[in-house]
């Protein structure tokens, strides 16, 4: 019964019947006066409630996914759509098409940590780290996430620019209509309401599977770099190395640790949930590799006609591909674009949203009232406003922020993820959800592959003699 | 005396956002956060994530030579 009273932290459960699991109402918090968002969040938990007592498996799926899928799909955004553009574009159909997967199996790894983290705490990322580290190393964390985001943020609307301005709409509408969504959306003021929105928005990142097909590629060479991881065109170069760092960086990023788990906590998910958390979390991992991989795919007629697309950014791709896909291929590809930097705008400036509130003690929830919870809306406005007005001002230089962007994520997460592997460690919080061995693994060898590519790209950097251009 | 009759009257008596209270645990309810108390961290873990800030440092002025060189090969 996952609204019933438990012991955790301290909190006592008085059964009144044994008979009747109606009515074992917590005693200790019998007093406490509900606010709004407890009583959206209630009804939200009282259908999960009922569907799980009637056994209906799919309609409790249906309720309990969100998080997951918003993540992986949030994290194909503009500059990751981009990025696996460039990837097709410059290497064609090999080695990167089973290295997409493994770096969405990476991100399923430390995301499904945030899950538990979530269910088992009750608090969001940003709340755990100042509370379990203190404020010394939580305004690190803030100041990692503040930074990263507000940088990737520009890059959405850049996208979102890129992906309508290939439809002739002018750049300044695109911007500030997408920014007028986003905070129409926010200001439904109930969680249930912004994610199915979102969730809606979010599957057609799958668009890249027709342009994909579009394309023509070869089946037998799809299938065969599976298990290949081959060819890899030109072998390693300092430009290889870049375009690693560069997927890794489109895949596993310090919000996504934020936002999973705050609204894994807003959506009222409990350990009842963790099974379904996953689910969710793999399913996300599995659709984002697909539209990743399809992608690659749709931009390989560039690679195997020697286009240079080294300069290209946003449209250029659905502009070049429209002799090999056709005009119809190129306006699924352009739509594309836009739709990942919308939704990636809508979580991403949530995630700040999110930090802030928890960290100033504030409300940090999308079922808030404008009276409660007017600070962490403005917070949502402003992080997307800011990026959204810095797109538009003239001569910003957004090309080196869209360089910069996804390696500053991979560089960014080593330090996130010791974080989360301290949280969901620690048995005082976790209890019996906390990591075992075999995550720990997986999880610490995530956060070394991660320092080691790092690594690698200062070296190659400093040393561009070492390897190959 | 029928002890769980007495117990449902008792129930329906209460505010009308019991039902509230019975769906959501209590730490999910908004007026009764608890809050864990910091951790104790050990001096591996300091160093760890010390080096991991001057790791982060020392990255950051990698990407500004190599942001530096594409912009100035590029011009």
């Amino acid at each position: 019964m996952d609204g019933a009273a438990r012991s955790h932290g301290g909190w006592g459960e008085l059964r009144m019947s044994e008979l009747s699991t109606d009515l074992s109402v917590n005693y200790a918090t019998a007093g406490t006066e509900l606010s709004p968002e407890d009583i959206k969040r209630g009804h939200d938990r009282r259908r999960v409630r009922e569907q799980r007592a009637k056994g209906r498996g799919l309609s409790l799926l249906w309720l309990l996914i969100g998080p997951g899928i918003l993540v992986m799909l949030g994290e194909n955004d503009g500059p990751s759509m981009i990025s696996y553009a460039t990837t097709g574009a410059s290497y064609g159909i090999g080695f990167f098409m089973p290295f997409i997967v493994l770096t969405f199996a990476m991100a399923y790894v430390v995301q499904e940590m945030t899950v538990r983290l979530g269910a088992a705490t009750k608090r969001g990322h940003a709340e755990l780290i100042y509370e379990r580290f203190g404020r010394f190393w939580g305004f690190f964390a803030m100041g990692d996430l503040v930074l990263g985001n507000l940088l990737t943020l520009v890059t959405e609307f850049i996208a979102i620019r890129a992906g309508l301005g290939f439809f002739g709409v002018p750049g300044a509408l695109a911007v500030l209509g997408a920014f007028l969504f986003n905070v129409g959306v926010a200001l439904s003021r109930r969680y249930w309401t912004w994610e199915r929105i979102v969730l809606g928005l979010a599957i057609f990142n799958v668009i890249f599977v027709p342009v994909a097909i579009m394309a023509h590629p070869v089946t037998g060479d799809v299938v065969r770099s599976f298990f290949t991881w081959g060819p890899l065109p030109g072998g390693v170069t300092a430009a290889f190395v870049l375009m690693v760092m560069s997927n890794i960086g489109a895949t596993v990023t310090p919000w996504m640790l934020f936002f999973q788990q705050s609204a894994v906590v807003d959506k009222g998910l409990t350990t009842a949930d963790i099974r379904h958390g996953r689910i969710d979390t793999a399913l996300g991992a599995v659709i984002a590799s697909i539209a990743a991989i399809a992608t690659v795919i749709a931009t390989t007629p560039l690679f195997l006609h020697h286009v240079d697309a080294s300069s290209f950014q946003g449209a250029d791709f659905a502009t070049a591909i429209i002799p090999y896909v056709g005009r119809a291929g190129a306006t699924l590809f352009a739509l594309g674009l836009f739709e990942a930097g919308l939704v990636a705008a809508l979580t991403i400036s949530l995630s700040s949203a999110y930090a802030f509130g928890e960290v100033t003690e504030g409300a940090r929830s999308l079922n808030s009232s404008l009276r409660v919870g007017w600070p962490f809306y403005a917070v949502l406005i402003a992080a997307a406003g800011t990026a959204a007005a810095l797109v538009l001002v003239p001569h910003a230089p957004l090309v080196f922020i869209t360089i910069i962007v996804n390696v500053i994520a991979v560089l960014a997460m080593p330090p996130a993820i010791v974080f989360l592997l301290l949280l969901v460690n620690d048995r005082e919080i976790m209890g019996e959800y906390a990591n075992g061995r075999i995550t720990n693994f997986f999880g610490i060898g995530v956060t070394v592959l991660l320092v080691l590519a790092g690594l690698i790209f200062a070296v190659v950097t400093v040393f561009p003699k070492l390897l190959p251009s | 005396m029928n002890c769980e009759a007495t117990i449902t009257d008792l129930a329906k008596a209460e505010a009308p956002e019991n039902w509230v209270r019975e769906v959501l645990e209590p730490d999910q309810l908004t007026t009764a956060r608890m809050h864990f108390g910091r951790k104790k961290l050990t001096k591996g873990t300091l160093v760890l994530l010390w080096a991991l800030r001057v790791y982060v440092v020392f990255m950051i002025c990698i990407i500004a030579l190599a942001v530096w060189n594409t912009l100035h090969t590029a011009g």
